[in-house]
């Protein structure tokens, strides 16, 4: 038992594992993570798209090729750290802990880094101003102002989502959603994933029907097909909005410019509204404050490692 | 302009540097120490003035990044020559300087545009800041354990290898913890406020931790095979490779959150 022991709490597997998960996880960065079967039969070659993918090395950090060295370093880290523990206990050797709270923080991270693959979720849901989503047993969430910064190259500056939780009885909660500071509701987490805007047009017909058509939208009108192409600002009438669509009535493509209030034979464009629609990501992650702990505990780890080895360095302390 | 002053400057402590390998008995040390610190004050000068500029840290795109990288190499040169113990031997200090200058070289070519403009909305976090500027803090150290190992690999006297051993061993294991938490902890943490998870398999994450694995590697084994010397020294000069590889290569060859593609 004892040599077993000696075995599993040996550097020099360690050494080997180490080596070998950093081997693999950098040749798997040279690989497209995450693609389609389709994808990695069309980049590769025959032969290496049929070890790809048996050996699943497209979604490699979820495959056996991973998780097995990552499984034998877990019973390795394990050991060694026990090993490590009662043997400075055992003899008379200057106290050193960063080390052992590394070694532990690193196996509550590989712990609950594979719970996450299971217990972890996501979605994106774009929504415009006045719009909400309700939470999975959870409060709604509505979006009550939308706004798209830029600088004066153009560059987003900034774009933010002011947000409105209305949970039970009526209690709400205001927030202001930013890039990097998401907003915590419980185990579910919203972030600011995304901006754009869409336009739409506004058109009448003859008959005086009114109908909306979105960008890229196509609609039939008598024998033509038109397609609702592009918004171009400052372009209409006293620098307003016009709408560029495209018509097709068999012997070729037209384009057509609009602006608003006026219009074809067909119909006349009456107004081209742009809303904004904010994306927002939301997770639910019930392990995220462990994650975090545990991340603390391994800085705290390696700050404690560092003193101590500046404090050798210096010759303060023996090594 | 404060930039290419400390640029200039480089070459002229490398003459220094050469001389006093010419002439031993030169009184160079405080010369030496004088330009360190001066072209290491020229570019934290111009650091803060670029971060006034753009009304955050200047850490936001890779001609700030080579700039810090830099500025991080002359601060240990210079912080080192001041201290109350031996000083580095003067072949190291000319391999940091060397490296320095390269990298400023660097951040001059169209690789880096230079242009003054403030941070996009998923730079704007002060976790940037600790995340990039502890990393490079630490790639710093990793480029001086490069020169080092180097230096070992190419002397004969046992010596001098022992002495480029001992002080490529003491760079790294101050620069690991540096770099792990720069890289690995706040980089996670900024992950989780920005993109949702604190971990995410991303080429860049991906190289910043083999990285780390790299001289994690580099630690246990001088903890067994103390004697082994040119393997612990091959090690070291692999870790910076891939140190290099994932400031450079992820960006501009691999595709990701990091990518540049």
């Amino acid at each position: 038992m004892n040599r077993i022991f000696g075995v599993l709490g040996s550097i020099k597997p360690a050494l080997v594992l180490i080596t070998l998960l950093l081997l693999l996880s950098a040749l798997a960065t040279l690989i497209p993570q995450d693609a389609t079967e389709e994808v990695c039969r069309a980049r590769y070659s025959a032969p290496l798209a049929g070890i790809i993918l048996s050996l699943h090395l497209y979604r490699f950090f979820r495959s056996a090729v991973f998780l097995v060295p990552l499984g034998l370093f877990f019973i390795n880290l394990c050991a060694c750290s026990l090993r490590r523990v009662i043997r400075r206990a055992a003899a008379d050797v200057p106290r050193r802990y960063g080390p052992d709270i590394i070694h532990l923080s690193l196996l509550l991270l590989i712990i609950l880094g594979v719970l996450s693959l299971f217990l972890t979720s996501r979605g994106v849901v774009s929504l415009g101003r006045g719009e909400s989503f309700i939470l999975p047993g959870g409060p709604e969430v509505q979006v009550t102002d939308a706004r798209y910064l830029t600088y004066e190259d153009g560059r987003p500056k900034d774009w933010f989502t002011a947000l409105r939780v209305v949970g039970e009885e009526g209690y709400r909660k205001e927030h202001t959603l930013e890039v990097n500071k998401p907003l915590s509701l419980g185990v579910y987490r919203i972030y600011q994933y995304d901006f754009s805007q869409e336009a739409e047009a506004v058109l009448k017909n003859a008959e005086g029907f009114e109908g909306t058509v979105r960008l890229g939208e196509g609609f039939r009108v008598g024998d033509g097909v038109y397609r609702f192409l592009a918004v171009e600002e400052g372009e209409g009438g006293e620098g307003g909005r016009a709408a560029v669509f495209s018509l097709d009535r068999g012997s070729g493509l037209e384009v057509v410019k609009l602006s608003e209030g006026l219009g074809t034979p067909d119909f006349r464009l009456e107004e081209i509204p742009v809303y904004s629609r904010t994306g927002l990501l939301v997770t639910r992650n019930p392990l995220f404050p462990f994650i975090l702990i545990a991340l603390l505990i391994f800085a705290a780890g390696m700050t404690l490692t560092f003193f101590q080895k500046i404090r050798d360095i210096e010759g303060v302390s023996p090594q | 302009m404060i930039i290419t002053a400390a640029f200039i400057l480089q070459p002229v402590l490398l003459a220094v540097l050469v001389f006093r390998f010419f002439r031993p008995k030169a009184r160079t040390a405080g010369p030496v120490r004088f330009l360190l610190t001066l072209s290491a004050l020229l570019l934290l000068t111009g650091f803060v003035h670029r971060s006034i500029l753009i009304r955050f840290a200047a850490l936001t795109n890779t001609y700030e990044a080579l700039v810090f990288f830099s500025l991080g190499i002359l601060l240990i040169l210079a912080v080192s020559s001041w201290m109350k113990r031996p000083p580095l031997p003067p072949a190291v200090v000319f391999g940091g300087v060397l490296l320095s200058l390269l990298l400023l070289a660097l951040s001059s070519s169209p690789i880096a545009p230079s242009e003054v403009r403030p941070p996009v909305p998923a730079l704007q976090s002060h976790w940037l800041v600790l995340h990039v500027a502890l990393s490079f803090l630490g790639e710093a150290f990793f480029a001086l354990a490069f020169v080092s190992s180097v230096l070992y690999l190419v002397s004969r006297k046992e010596e001098k290898r022992n002495e480029m051993d001992r002080l490529t061993y003491r760079v790294i294991a101050v620069g690991y913890p540096v770099y792990t938490i720069g890289a690995l902890v706040f980089g996670a943490v900024w992950a989780s406020c920005a993109w949702g998870r604190f971990w995410s398999w991303d080429p860049k994450e991906t190289w910043a931790l083999v990285t780390v694995l790299v001289y994690t590697v580099y630690l246990h084994a001088r903890l067994i095979f103390r004697k082994k010397g040119k393997a612990l020294a091959w090690i070291s000069v692999i870790g910076f490779a891939f140190t290099l590889f994932t400031f450079f290569g992820v960006n501009f060859l691999l595709a990701g959150l990091h990518s540049y593609r």
